[in-house]
């Protein structure tokens, strides 16, 4: 039943409960009243000290930038409400009535969700308008409508982000303490977002502000599916003590990446060799002492033989559990391949309606950019400009990249990598044109060779990114967070090392030794010259 | 009405309720006993929905609660182990919030807080923080957020704990008064003499397990054996010249009398008292011994631990 009056009823119980805490009250206050006052100040001095030396672009860009410190600090400081909304309940014994109570998960996680969000907000905004306040008090003019829509919107969603971090992260917890310190998880990477925001404020790049209000809307979206699809009541009242178990984490993940509980066969030997030593020397002892020692049974396992065992069960983790993990991940991969195939395009046709055409070189110019081409893949003495293993660390050390941003991120910036590589391949490709070449041939003879290996390992560490994500959202039946996260991990593992990795040491290879061979020759007909 | 079988919770590889199977219908109090960790909580919890069960199934009033999780949680009243106030809300805001998430309507919530205030004898703090209250008061203003929605089924834990003798007597009255209302009802205690009381069905929780259930005589009889009694007497008399009717067993005799124990005492104890009369024995006094529940308590955790039930 879709109830959202006993959602709001649990956030105002909440909101009120807020409001009679004067440990609560007594920062937002200050902060509200002081912040303001303080930026005015930092404003109108910045603003005189720029002005002499008619810097007055750096005063236009500060003013909106300060509006965003204003606005985030009231949230920072509120976030321990956030952070507190179960497990401070659990911690005072107060949480087992509402949850022994006909409300529905959703009525008690949207209702602590928007108490959290709303205070924050409320503050924040009053801590902007007494900023736009104090400015036209000073007669400082304010920015254009447009930074203040943008920053406005972007201190929602960044308070909403925050908040919804915070309340993950109180579900989760065991203990209020625990949840304090995992807060610096939210503050630092909000900071950075901050400080990536204000960047392009000063740039004055602004439109792209309202793209990293999207990216952060899509974010905070994800993150409140997460916390909804594992908030469980029998968690909450079910964990007591924080302890990180590695074991646990290391046998969870070992199954789940190999499929079976049995070490593999080799370690099983060497451990058995070594048992024997210790027994050998026990035997020793044991003869001088005329005693009797039961005879080893762990001879069995030759060294072959482990080699063997531990052969068929590489076939078989390839049988079942890469090829279960690919089956698992065809959706991700046919959406990763589709978004991949759209952005190369998007990129190719802005480039090719942006550039000017038909730039013929003079062929001096042309003769030189093929030899500057020809020195960066082939030397002097016919080795390859750049060997196999490096451009295998490269493209591995990328994959890696897009992989562990979307580790952190539901997958978010990982095929933001992802699509800026395609769109990159898009945008050269189309660029090719100025200098004459065909798009198709640069593809075929310099992309394709050993893009046939290249491109699926890319497509497929981007899938297991987009899959992360995905099931991170999705609830596993009787899994935790925790498990969820092992499990889906070591599916992409299984992908990535057993096929990503394989594919780049062999497209590695071809991009050392065959690629630019293909392309000189192309390039050398495109231009009329000799390789 | 409760009713589960084979109810069982584990956590990982701890096996916290193992097998409960348990039955109680309106009109009834059952009292549930055990160790702190036996799983008398957790028992509690899988009733409320809150937990789900690994194993088994549980009904109360008549709707499962794995199947119909929030239709349990609204017939049901629970009194958890701590108080689980808002120190912030007052006595009255607090009811009020508890009759708005269970669905009471403004009139009815008043009402109700107001009589439960009442009764409760809270009315004069009806409007201070319940932060102010004294441990005692906290506590019949959590039963009364229990009972604000008149719950066919009644779930306590310790529900007397912290309180006077005089608010605990109110509460015990009041649970009486509960089950005469022919609501079903489970009071998690240590307060054996409250649980003598109160309930008419008692089950001893052990690791996890019920180690025995049933009435109080039954548990008198399946523990202690048939009732037992001691006999009084004034002057010198011989145990040899008795005719011992059937079903009875001679316990010990003591310089004062002595012990016996009777399998059906309505028929015995006339035989014997007529027989020491025959004999002109001088009785003073035909008593049953006491054998409270505390007894059959700790008679049932040292059978627990020796392995025999």
């Amino acid at each position: 039943m879709k109830r959202f009056d006993l959602a709001w009823l649990v956030a105002k119980r909440e909101l009120v409960d807020q409001m009679r805490d004067w440990r609560i009250l007594l920062p937002m206050i200050i902060l509200t009243l002081f912040f303001p006052y303080l930026m005015n100040v930092a404003a109108r001095y910045t603003i005189n000290y720029v002005n002499q030396y008619g810097a007055n672009l750096i005063a236009e860009r500060l003013l909106p930038f300060l509006i965003l410190v204003v606005g985030f600090f009231p949230v920072t400081v509120s976030l321990v409400v956030a952070l507190e909304a179960f497990v401070g309940e659990k911690e005072r014994g107060t949480i087992e009535p509402l949850l022994s109570s006909p409300l529905q998960d959703w009525h008690l996680y949207m209702g602590k969700l928007i108490a959290g969000t709303l205070v924050p907000l409320s503050v924040s905004y009053l801590s902007i308008g007494l900023y736009m306040l104090g400015l036209w008090w000073q007669n400082i003019p304010w920015p254009a409508w447009n930074f203040i829509a943008q920053t406005l919107a972007l201190t929602a969603v960044q308070a909403v982000l925050m908040v919804s971090a915070a309340i993950v992260i109180s579900t989760q917890s065991t203990s209020v303490r625990a949840a304090n310190l995992l807060a610096s998880f939210i503050v630092i990477p909000v900071a950075l977002l901050i400080q990536g925001e204000s960047a392009l404020m000063f740039w004055g790049t602004n439109d792209v502000l309202w793209v990293a209000v999207l990216g952060v809307s899509i974010l905070s979206a994800l993150l409140i599916r997460l916390g909804l699809v594992h908030f469980k009541r029998e968690n909450l009242l079910g964990r007591e003590i924080d302890m990180l178990n590695l074991a646990w984490v290391w046998n969870t993940f070992y199954r789940a990446f190999t499929g079976s509980d049995q070490p593999f066969a080799l370690v099983r030997y060497l451990r058995a060799i070594w048992q024997n030593k210790a027994r050998a020397v026990v035997a020793l002892q044991a003869t001088a002492e005329t005693e009797h020692v039961p005879p080893s049974n762990h001879n069995a396992l030759t060294l072959s033989s482990a080699l063997w065992l531990d052969l068929t069960g590489l076939v078989r983790w390839y049988r079942v559990e890469v090829l279960g993990a690919l089956r698992a991940m065809r959706t991700a991969f046919s959406l990763t391949l589709l978004m991949g195939i759209i952005g190369l395009v998007i990129a190719y046709v802005y480039v090719d309606m942006n550039l000017p055409h038909n730039v013929s070189l003079p062929e001096e110019t042309a003769r030189d950019a093929v030899r500057a081409i020809r020195a960066l893949l082939i030397t002097d003495n016919q080795e390859m400009g750049l060997s196999a293993s490096t451009l295998f660390w490269h493209n591995l050390r990328a994959e890696l990249l897009m992989i562990a941003l979307g580790f952190f991120s539901f997958g978010v910036l990982g095929i933001l990598a992802f699509l800026m590589n395609f769109s990159l391949v898009g945008g050269v490709l189309a660029a090719t044109q100025l200098v004459g070449l065909s798009p198709a041939m640069v593809f075929v003879a310099g992309i394709l060779p050993h893009g046939v290996f290249e491109l699926p390992s890319v497509i497929l560490a981007a899938s297991g990114v987009l899959y992360l994500g995905v099931r991170l959202v999705t609830p596993l039946e009787g899994k935790t967070i925790g498990e969820t996260l092992i499990i889906t991990l070591a599916d992409m593992l299984k992908i990535f090392i057993g096929i990503c990795v394989p594919l780049l040491l062999l497209a590695g290879l071809i991009e050392a030794h065959l690629t630019p061979r293909v392309l000189l020759a192309a390039l050398g007909r495109s231009l009329e010259l000799q390789p | 009405m409760i009713e589960c079988e084979d109810l069982t919770k584990h956590f990982d590889t701890f096996k916290a309720v193992e097998g409960v199977t348990l039955s109680v219908r309106p009109g009834q109090v059952l009292a549930l006993l055990g160790q702190n960790g036996a799983g008398k909580t957790t028992t509690v919890r899988m009733l409320t929905s809150v937990l789900t069960p690994t194993r088994g199934w549980a009904k109360v009033a008549g709707y499962d609660v794995v199947q119909q999780p929030e239709q349990v949680r609204a017939s049901v009243g629970v009194l958890t182990e701590m108080h689980g106030l808002y120190g912030r809300m007052t006595a009255h805001e607090y009811l009020d919030f508890f009759g708005q998430v269970y669905d009471l309507d403004p009139v009815r919530r008043k009402r109700r807080a107001d009589q439960l205030l009442e009764y409760f004898g809270l009315a004069y703090a009806a409007h201070r923080r319940s932060g102010e209250y004294s441990k005692g008061m906290r506590q019949k203003l959590a039963l009364a957020r229990a009972l604000i929605h008149e719950p066919p089924v009644l779930l306590l834990d310790e529900p007397t704990s912290a309180m006077d003798p005089e608010s605990a007597q109110l509460v015990r009255h009041e649970i009486a008064r509960l089950r005469s209302s022919q609501r079903s009802i489970i009071i998690c205690t240590h307060n054996l003499v409250e649980a003598e009381m109160l309930a008419d069905q008692i089950a001893i929780i052990y690791k996890g397990r019920i180690l025995i259930q049933g009435t109080l005589d039954e548990l008198r009889r399946r523990l202690l054996g048939p009732a037992e009694y001691h006999v009084k007497l004034s002057g010198h008399w011989q145990p040899q010249q008795m005719d011992w009717p059937a079903g009875v067993q001679l316990l010990r005799v003591e310089a004062d009398g002595f012990f016996y124990q009777a399998e059906n005492p309505a028929i015995a104890n006339p035989l014997i008292i007529q027989q020491l009369i025959e004999q002109h024995a001088q009785v003073i006094s035909v008593q049953e011994v006491p054998r409270t529940l505390e007894m059959l308590y700790l008679k049932a955790m040292s059978h627990a631990a020796e392995g025999v039930l």
